[in-house]
């Protein structure tokens, strides 16, 4: 009998991320480091809310093209931008310029590491493919 | 070994020999075993007459075989009211639509089979298929190419196939699991 399966890492996530939301809205209240521990939760509500609106955008994107990854990248340029931009305004930047170096290392940074990433996910799945067909 | 005697129109003939062999039925001009397609007056000796449609050529050779093939070669598929031969090797992938279920082939025929999906991913195709979503099986010799989407879904170009066929979520585990990831 398996004790800690699977399921069980998943469950110690919400355990952790609930006490750690529970343990915040607490130290919001009851301490003097209201305004930092707010904007701990404003971070995590905009992540929340960039996380659901890629959930949406993907989908709709693979609904409208079901056989063309490109939209994907527009959609990843897109939160790369409002991910960016919204955590660099809440936390207190208000330059332009300075928000716009940052959303602009942000995203050479995170489309670069997918380019790399899925290059290397696509040579390996094409490559296991041609090994497969050629055992069969 | 039985041996039978074919009995069929002329036009006929070659495609059912065909699927004589394809099942291993030896077949015997002189042979007392008749099988006499319907609607064929046959007069001659014999000792036993089974009589069948043309269409259901294969449950017959299943019978004649004792049981249904495993891993054959060949489906029968239809197409503008006439029944073809497939060599299954030639089969890119097949698609359920409704209650009807066609492969479509390399090139880009598409033929009507009486299988569902599930019959013949139970033993009548042989391993080099796979089923990718709940509509459609491939076989992987014909995948050209695999192409992964933003939310895991995978997408596989094949051979004679226009548009993409995407292997679902739920599918793309034992999808790569057969590729060897």
């Amino acid at each position: 009998m398996t004790v800690f399966d699977r399921t069980s890492w998943i469950r110690l996530l919400y355990s952790l991320f609930i006490a750690t939301l529970i343990t915040l809205f607490a130290l919001a209240v009851t301490t003097e480091y209201t305004e930092a521990v707010w904007y701990i939760l404003k971070g995590m509500v905009a992540g929340a809310v960039i996380w659901g609106l890629g959930e949406c955008l993907f989908s709709l994107c693979e609904r409208i093209f079901p056989h063309s990854p490109a939209p994907g990248y527009g959609v990843l340029i897109l939160l790369i931008l409002l991910g960016t931009g919204g955590f660099g305004y809440l936390l207190g930047v208000r330059d332009t310029g300075v928000l716009a170096i940052m959303i602009a290392a942000a995203e050479a940074f995170g489309i670069g590491i997918t380019l790399f990433y899925r290059s290397q996910y696509i040579r390996t799945l094409n490559e296991r493919l041609a090994q497969i067909k050629e055992e069969l | 070994m039985i041996r039978y005697r074919l009995i069929c129109a002329k036009k006929d003939r070659e495609l059912l020999e065909a699927v004589c062999r394809a099942h291993a039925i030896t077949l015997d001009e002189t042979a007392p075993c008749v099988l006499c397609e319907a609607n064929i007056p046959y007069a001659g000796n014999y000792d036993i007459l089974i009589s069948f449609k043309k269409e259901k050529i294969d449950a017959l050779m299943e019978c004649l075989a004792g049981s249904p093939r495993r891993e054959s070669s060949i489906l029968m598929g239809a197409s503008d009211s006439h029944f073809t031969p497939m060599e299954i090797r030639t089969i890119a992938y097949i698609r359920a639509c409704g209650n009807d279920t066609f492969a479509h082939t390399a090139r880009g025929d598409a033929y009507k089979i009486k299988h569902k999906l599930y019959e013949l991913e139970d033993g009548i195709l042989p391993r080099g298929f796979i089923r990718v979503n709940k509509s459609e099986i491939v076989n992987i010799r014909h995948i050209q190419k695999i192409v992964p989407m933003f939310k895991g879904k995978l997408v596989l170009t094949l051979a004679g196939c226009l548009h993409g066929v995407d292997v679902s979520r739920n599918y793309v585990k034992s999808f790569k699991e057969r590729i060897g990831m």
